[in-house]
């Protein structure tokens, strides 16, 4: 009968056990109601019942399943909280490892992957500058840009058609002391923007007005904040109109960004933009507006709107035309033909600019891939264990199962039931995974912000980052989840039944997989515990280098003379002033100055000539530089090989004199006697010369990096500057005690000799020398803990697989011993089973952990990626823990009684 | 479930309200539990063969009816027919949906939202 088969075709909607159940029954009624209808003779009630019956397979049948999905739930929470070690195990490494991974992924996601938030199509937004650079640049570039200077972005602006709207703004973001009218100074972050910066980014305010056109042309003194410091330091309130002070400018709020937008550059969140027309009063001393022949100062990132149909091809090449006539132009009273067209060999490059800018993106792409990596094994570690004990559990369960399967439960069903198990663990284990991922962020984000202070990300559950956590959970949950329900339920039940019935010997068989899998963790750890140690050994080694002075008692102390107002020779004098007032400060030993400092990452060099030296190519010529103040080699430590220090009679009219360091003499003179012979920095557009006779030769020691090789140094007075060089100082005090708190008094001694003398860093060399380990610091923290969590683990797995194999082998062994084997010989045997898993993990993971030193070969210092050392200890510290775990299932083992368990099985 | 008190399950859904006024009377068959219902409404309430064994699915469940192992009448030729019967905890629960009603139709006199008896 149609009818009939139609109606159980609707009833495959409903649940198979609702079906079994009630299926025959339904099919019974429907057979009766439409008989009845029919008997009615209108066929409008026939049509009824069927519409009913399909009505039902729609809003019923979805009813029935979500009964049994939540069945199958609630009888997995009671099978769980039935076990509460195993479920706290379970959903704690779980945790650890979605969280790990979503923090890290979140990370990834908002510095590297995704586009600037909030920005209006970001696909047509492109930079004719370096994305990954911040900063400024004094001098002359060649090659492709880094930055611009301001009248380069002008031209642009007032000609490039290529583009609906171009901005600039400043490349670094810049930690402003502000001050509002009745309160103390305190810190910001800023940045000067141009006045297209809002529009070309197709960003509308939250509150006011943003900048316009107009910024550029008039002197206004406008202010936008951003909407987290808004709500930081006004907490929301009106703020319109209110004025501050930053330097010299007083500016006017006239607007709040919108929420979550944090500007071109990924990673930063600036608390304000300000008008880069305002340069002058906000950085005073300094005109960065106009061009100053002979050098440029480039410190702008521009950013451009392509215009619709308009390709990034031919906005370049546009582009290009503008900047190079700009060139020409400045460049033209170069004297030399042969260096006029080595500068006029600049060029702009236009590329994607939709993540925007992003030094920090540059520093931790590898970083974050290799944690992504790390993490992402921990995870799979985590599953591997999981569904290790879920096997070993499920073999318990194998009767259970088998008594099911023949009572006439499916196969289906039982799986069903066992993957619910492991996704309520899964989802458990997410839920309590974005609380560790929340934690993890914070902790990265701070980890990140000790090597770039203007740093600063928020932890945002957005909605690629929360798809990738349950994408994470679900792909958990079935891994560790299926291949358990898979292997339990393939048992035939008449065969298990009788299994247990019987007490078989143990066949090994049926936890093979639980095996492999321990291999594999012991595999998966062994890398993480190699590049821990490497890593470790690393950050001791760069603790360790040898900088050529003692760092203890030193402190540092940075001032912009410039900033202030004070020209070169007015900075001379006030930095000599200040040194005689440092150094009668009690419990001061020795201070001297150094305009780069150390560790400060400022570094100058030029082309030199030196007396009696040929360069053979233009590289040849280059040499860093520094300008140091009296007795300075002696205040820091430095040992002078030969000649002598630089000194307080070094200066003005007296003859110019300077030190080198080791490398400069290697470099320059090799094998010559320096003293006494000359050195001479020229001007490279000026024609500028200033020589210098070297009195003195010094040890090399390290002002910029731990790592690479120190470079060929002069050093000349800083009262006898090459050029109007002189704007800032940093001050190294030797004290008698550790005592940092003296940095207070150093800060206090600057602001009696002028209080508007900001001073830019005081630190303890230490702490001045901390970002430089940071990185290494950081990344063997998270390999050390990642690598013992992936230890204990293994520990976990190991144990959970033996205990469970020796307790289904307890026949075979009582077997044994009744006919006569030592308990030793038993013990020697389980041994003997488990270093084959061990070494085959051994094998696996030394592969690993081959390919995973290479590729953090890069991050090593003062080590082998291959060091037989670090290498010995994890192979020892795995096999430790292995032999640990194993040490309690097998003494178990080899204390069966035999009668008793034989007579139990 | 057999030990919730009878009032963690109100209110009832009208569907199970009528099948356990239609087995007050005696104990009957699905089919004939929705005869009943729908004789007792003058055909308005008509329940679908998957709202009915949902219902009584749930109904097993919750304990306020239970399944007969053979049939009641003898006479019945087919033994495909499952028989149910009202539990004394499916009566309670009966008892208490009649006195939420009752106090809801006797507040809504007393407020003048209906004239009242």
């Amino acid at each position: 009968m149609g009818g009939q088969s139609f109606y159980k075709a609707l009833l495959r909607c409903y649940p198979a056990a609702f079906r079994d159940e009630y299926g025959n029954q339904m099919v019974l009624m429907f057979n009766e109601q439409l008989g009845e209808a029919r008997r009615t003779g209108r066929p409008v009630e026939t049509a009824a019942l069927w519409g009913r019956a399909a009505w039902d397979a729609l809003t019923v049948a979805p009813r029935e399943h979500a009964h049994v999905i939540f069945q199958d739930i609630r009888f997995s929470v009671r099978s769980l909280a039935a076990r509460p070690g195993f479920a706290a195990v379970a959903v704690l490494s779980l945790a650890l490892g979605i969280g790990a991974n979503t923090a890290i992924f979140s990370l990834w996601n908002g510095l590297i992957h995704s586009s600037l938030p909030l920005v209006k199509h970001p696909e047509q937004l492109v930079m004719l500058t370096d994305p990954q650079a911040s900063g400024m640049w004094h001098g002359n570039e060649e090659g492709a840009r880094t930055w611009l200077n301001y009248p380069e972005f002008e031209q642009l602006r007032d000609q490039a058609g290529s583009f609906s709207a171009i901005m600039a703004s400043q490349s670094s973001l810049e930690q402003w002391q502000v001050r509002y009218a009745g309160h103390d100074w305190e810190e910001a972050y800023g940045r000067m923007v141009s006045g297209g910066y809002f529009e070309t980014l197709g960003i509308a305010p939250a509150v006011g007005r943003l900048f316009t056109a107009a910024d550029d042309h008039t002197n206004s003194s406008n202010a936008v904040i951003g909407y987290g410091y808004w709500q930081r330091r006004f907490g929301g309130r009106a703020v319109l109109g209110q004025t501050f002070t930053v330097h010299n400018a007083v500016l006017t709020i006239i607007g709040v960004a919108p929420r979550g937008f944090v500007g071109e550059t990924a990673g930063q969140e600036p608390d304000f933009w300000l008008p880069l027309r305002l340069q002058p009063s906000i950085m005073p001393g300094e005109d960065l507006l106009h061009e100053k022949p002979p050098e440029k100062a480039m410190w702008l990132q521009v950013f451009g709107r392509l215009k619709p149909g308009v390709s990034a091809a031919r906005a370049e090449s546009e582009a290009n035309a503008i900047f190079k006539r700009g060139l020409q132009q400045f460049y033209g009273g170069v004297s030399s033909p042969e260096r006029q067209h080595q500068l006029l060999d600049q060029s702009l490059k236009v590329r994607p600019a939709g993540r925007g800018a992003s030094e920090t993106r540059g520093d931790f792409a590898t970083s974050l891939s290799a944690l992504m990596a790390a993490v992402g094994l921990l995870l799979l570690i985590a599953c591997a264990n999981l569904a290790n004990l879920l096997l070993a559990r499920g073999a318990a369960r194998t009767p259970e199962m088998a008594l099911r399967l023949s009572l006439g439960a499916s196969r289906g069903r039982l799986i069903r039931q066992l993957v619910t198990e492991s996704l309520v663990l899964a989802a458990m284990g997410g839920a309590s995974g974005m609380i560790a991922a929340w934690l993890v962020f914070g902790a990265l984000e701070r980890m990140i912000s000790l090597s770039d202070a203007s740093f600063r990300m928020s932890f945002s559950l957005d909605p690629v980052v929360l798809a990738f956590t349950v994408a994470v959970t679900l792909a958990a949950g079935l891994l560790f989840g299926l291949l358990p329900a898979w292997q339990v339920t393939r048992t035939e039940a008449g065969a298990a039944l009788k299994e247990k019935s019987r007490g078989a010997l143990g066949s090994m068989g049926r936890t093979g997989w639980g095996r492999s899998l321990v291999s594999l963790q012991i595999a998966l750890s062994l890398p993480l515990l190699v590049c821990a140690g490497l890593l470790a050994r690393t950050l001791t080694n760069l603790q360790h280098v040898d900088l050529g002075y003692p760092t203890d008692r030193l402190l540092t102390a940075s001032i912009s003379s410039r900033v202030a107002g004070y020209d070169t020779a007015r900075s001379i004098a006030l930095f000599s002033g200040l040194l005689d007032r440092v150094r009668r400060m009690p419990g001061v030993t020795a201070a001297s100055l150094s305009s780069d400092g150390l560790f400060t990452g400022a570094q100058s060099s030029d082309r030199v000539q030196v007396e009696g030296f040929v360069p053979k190519t233009d590289k040849d010529q280059s040499s860093a530089w520094d300008m140091v103040g009296p007795r300075y080699f002696s205040s820091l430590g430095v040992p002078i090989l030969a000649g002598r220090d630089i000194l307080e009679s070094d200066q003005g009219a007296a003859s110019k004199v300077c030190a080198i360091n080791q490398a400069f003499a290697k470099q320059f003179f090799a094998g010559r006697n320096p003293l006494g012979l000359h050195v001479s920095v020229a001007d490279e557009v000026g024609g500028r010369v200033t020589t210098y006779e070297v009195v003195g030769v010094v040890r090399n020691y390290r002002t910029r990096s731990l790592r690479e090789n120190v470079r060929s140094y002069l050093y000349m007075p800083l009262a006898q500057p090459p050029g109007d060089e002189v704007k800032r100082a940093t001050f190294l005090v030797r004290t008698s005690a550790e005592n940092p708190g003296m940095l207070a008094g150093i800060r206090q001694a600057i602001r009696q000799v002028d209080a508007a003398l900001p001073v830019d860093s005081a630190k303890t060399m230490s702490e001045q020398l901390a970002p430089s380990t940071e990185s290494v610091r950081a990344t063997a923290q998270v390999a050390e803990v990642f690598g013992f969590i992936a230890l204990a683990l293994a520990a976990i797995g190991l144990y959970g697989v033996l205990s469970h194999n020796i307790a289904r082998r307890r026949g075979e062994i009582a077997l044994r011993i009744a006919l006569g084997a030592q308990p030793v010989s038993v013990v020697r045997m389980i041994l003997r089973e488990t270093g084959v898993l061990v070494a085959a993990g051994l094998l696996l993971g030394g592969g690993l952990a081959y390919a995973a030193s290479r590729w953090i070969a890069e991050q090593l210092y003062g080590i082998s990626p291959q060091d037989p050392m670090v290498g010995a200890v994890s192979v020892a510290l795995l096999l430790a823990v292995a032999f640990g775990a194993v040490y309690l299932p097998a003494r178990r083992a080899s204390r069966v009684a035999p009668m008793a368990a034989l007579r139990q099985e | 479930m057999r030990e919730a008190k009878p009032e963690s399950l109100l209110p009832l859904p009208a569907a199970v309200f009528h099948i356990l006024i239609a087995l007050a009377e005696s104990d009957r068959h699905g089919y004939s539990i929705l005869q009943d219902v729908a004789a007792r409404t003058d055909g308005k309430v008509r329940l679908s063969a998957g709202t009915l064994y949902s219902s009584i699915r749930r109904m097993l469940e919750q304990g306020l009816i239970e399944e007969l192992a053979e049939s009641p009448d003898p006479s019945s030729t087919d033994e495909r027919r499952r028989y149910y019967r009202l539990t004394r905890f499916g009566r309670r629960a009966a008892a208490a949906e009649v006195q939420r009603i009752n106090t809801l139709v006797q507040q809504a006199h007393q407020s003048g939202l209906v004239p009242g008896a």
